[in-house]
């Protein structure tokens, strides 16, 4: 058994990795990741999965669903760390896998895969507290920088995948192709509407609520898909409680991939699996029982305004 | 855990996410931290932006509504009643503000009354804020460990005069025994709750001045006009109940009981009779919306021991409101905290806070405060039946948006 499916079996046990193999397994994806494209070329089938946020167990549930890699060719779109209790568990096995199986499971970059973001919402926080110092934070981010901005899958005619959506800056794939990546996100500009945009219905560009980003109507979207000669596009960033929402007529979804989200949402995840014909298939799962092995003795507990 | 100790400590929710919210800007208050345990640090709290902002949400809601109130022409006295007001520290802003036209009531468990006396006997800042003399009676908690016997009450009173220098510690609060424990340590609170010698359903009242008391009382005593003859309540003064998170930890039915008996007290009491219908309330509490949010939620807070029972009797903005007319209080509205925060908040506003903290999670901010509702109603009879308006003292309240 190599170190790599070692380190696999451990992180599916939840359990972390020491700080050099955590040093060691980041330099590896690196190097790999630099390789990739900005948009990167997919096969189908494939299965496109939503935000993670460090709900480990919802993520083993996930591959439980959707068929082991590397029998199942996946698609992450992003969000891997923050708010849940195991981001590091969750990113390291994705990790993992990507380095062990590269054409066998593609991972994009959210919004939450930026030094800042991580240092509010709590995956700073996690490594901190299980490794005693910033290091494997630290190499952490530097993989975030290398993660790809896209995906098209499955040629022309295909599906666009992306985090949080469209920019007003991006008429066409080339322009994504022409961003200079490897960078913290910044807070304006093309590579940060596309990690922190949202389907609107309203005409046009809005103004985000979420202070980054743009609202983009189904004007663009079809403008875009014309543009682009692409059917769909896949993207996560919002909660939806049913798991998944298509808007404007199929031409845009949000793919939801973390159950009860934050332990306290209530709301059921979804995958989205892409054929060789581009035929949609959503399947839909549920939250991990609360108890389930591995969790803490002392139960998270979730806040509210008492 | 006792019951009674799992709901007290529901205040240190409260207290943290307020302390986090102001911390972050939000809002302003620099009396909140003088009621932190010594072992938190200000700077330690950190809530994430959709808490800090949910909380801002509920503070300025309830402190509207309050200060529409105490505005509103007419009668130049009004009185408070804040139920459960654990570490709110309104009167301490309140009190300065109104003189001698306002008299503000707190009640809460008898531990929690006397804990918040003895900060407001501690700090300077506090006790100036109490017009007139102050009369503390402050028994003193032994930690068990130390000490079995019941050390004589602590009693003093002055005027403006505080009793010590603000930060000096609560340890004369313990002069008499010794102690070097806090008054707020846990284990104290849950050991001089059940302390004998004490009737359980004895009422005090740790805090007495002509414009503020502090009232230790269970809540579940007072289910009848009589029992509310507590020091300094006058029936016959416009008067604003404040129940921030309170009621909703009773059953509903002992609830309710408590209600009724505040609108029998001041709507037909001798007192009452020259000037009736005089009473209000604001009321803010989850609620359930029969959803698998409000599912989660149920289980979450069943794990820390919690239970709200009014969450699922009365599951809907809808319910609450007919409960409330069902009781006597005439005039009702209420908004749950997304309408609240979209309706409340002027646009000005709004950028500041907008500013303050990037919001990421919008959906989860927006299905979280959908779930906690505030509402508001007087026992005066509307003025126009057909869309609730409200008359009388409390006519200002017709400026807040309602959302039914």
């Amino acid at each position: 058994m190599s170190d790599l499916d070692r380190a696999i079996e451990q992180l599916r046990d939840c359990q972390t990795l020491p700080e050099q193999e955590v040093r060691e397994l980041c330099h590896r994806a690196q190097e790999l990741l630099v390789e990739e494209r900005n948009v990167q070329i997919v096969d189908t089938p494939v299965t496109i999965c939503g935000d993670i946020h460090g709900q480990f167990h919802d993520l083993i549930t996930l591959f439980e669903q959707g068929g082991e890699c590397p029998d199942t060719n996946y698609l992450f779109l992003g969000d891997f760390v923050d708010r849940g209790f195991y981001s590091l568990e969750s990113f390291l096995l994705l990790l993992c896998l990507k380095v062990r199986y590269p054409d066998r499971i593609t991972l994009i970059r959210g919004n939450h895969e930026s030094r800042q973001i991580t240092t509010v919402y709590g995956f700073y926080d996690e490594c901190i507290r299980k490794y005693g110092s910033a290091n494997v934070w630290r190499y952490c981010c530097d993989v975030f920088d290398y993660l790809a901005l896209g995906a098209i899958v499955g040629g022309p005619g295909g599906v666009f995948c992306v985090h949080g959506g469209l920019s007003p800056s991006v008429k066409h794939l080339d322009q994504i192709r022409l961003i200079d990546r490897k960078q913290e996100v910044p807070h304006e500009g093309a590579m940060c509407d596309l990690l922190w945009s949202d389907p609107e219905d309203i005409d046009g560009w809005g103004i985000s609520p979420r202070g980054a980003g743009y609202l983009f109507g189904g004007d663009k979207v079809h403008e875009f898909n014309h543009a682009n000669d692409i059917s769909l596009i896949a993207r996560a960033h919002q909660l939806v409680m049913e798991g998944y929402k298509e808007m404007f007529d199929g031409a845009i979804v949000t793919v939801w991939s973390a159950p009860n989200y934050c332990y306290r949402c209530g709301n059921v995840a979804a995958i989205l699996t892409i054929d060789e014909d581009l035929g949609r298939k959503y399947r839909i799962f549920e939250a991990a029982p609360q108890d389930a092995k591995g969790m803490p003795a002392k139960k998270p507990v979730a806040d509210y305004f008492l | 855990m006792s019951r009674n100790k799992i709901v007290q400590d529901t205040d240190s929710d409260a207290l943290l996410s307020k302390v986090s919210a102001e911390s972050a800007g939000y809002y302003h208050d620099p009396l909140l931290k003088l009621f932190l345990p010594s072992n938190v640090d200000q700077g330690d709290v950190h809530k994430l932006p959709l808490f800090n902002r949910g909380t801002y949400v509920r503070v300025m809601a309830v402190s509207r509504l309050i200060d529409r109130f105490l505005l509103a022409p007419g009668t130049e006295k009004k009185q408070i009643i804040s139920l459960g007001a654990g570490s709110d520290t309104r009167p301490f802003h309140l009190l300065p503000k109104h003189g001698s036209n306002l008299v503000y009531h707190e009640l809460d468990f008898d531990v929690s009354a006397r804990r918040k006396a003895g900060l407001v006997a501690k700090h300077a800042v506090l006790h100036s804020a109490v017009a007139g003399p102050v009369e503390y009676d402050i028994h003193t908690p032994e930690p068990p460990h130390r000490r079995r016997r019941r050390s004589p009450p602590w009693l003093f009173a002055s005027s403006r005069e505080p009793p010590s220098q603000s930060g000096a510690g609560p340890r004369h609060l313990h002069s008499s025994g010794g102690s070097s424990g806090g008054v707020n340590t846990p284990d104290i609170q849950e050991r001089h709750s059940a302390s004998p010698g004490r009737h359980p359903h004895e009422s005090e009242t740790p805090l007495k001045s002509p414009s503020y008391y502090i009232h230790g009382v269970d809540l579940r005593q007072l289910m009848t006009p009589a029992s509310l003859q507590l020091p300094g309540i006058d029936f016959s003064l416009p008067t604003l109940l404040v129940s921030e998170c309170c009621l909703c930890y009773l059953e509903p039915d002992v609830s309710d009981a408590v209600l009724a008996a505040f609108v029998k007290a001041f709507t037909t009491s001798a007192s009452a009779a020259s000037s009736s219908n005089q009473l209000g309330i604001v009321s803010y509490e989850p609620f359930s919306s029969d959803d698998q949010f409000g599912k989660v939620m149920i289980h979450n807070l069943a794990i820390r021991g919690i239970s709200i029972p009014t969450m699922m009797a009365f599951p809907t903005l809808q319910a609450q409101v007919s409960r409330l007319r069902g009781l006597g209080f005439k005039a009702t509205a209420a908004g749950d905290l997304k309408f609240v925060h979209d309706a409340w908040v002027e646009k000005d506003e709004m950028q500041r806070i907008d500013r303050l903290e990037m919001l990421d999670e919008r959906e989860e901010f927006d299905l979280l405060v959908a779930h906690y509702g505030i509402y508001w109603g007087s026992t005066t009879p509307e003025s126009d039946k057909a869309d609730y308006r409200f008359a009388g003292t409390f006519e200002a309240w017709n400026e807040f948006r309602r959302q039914i």
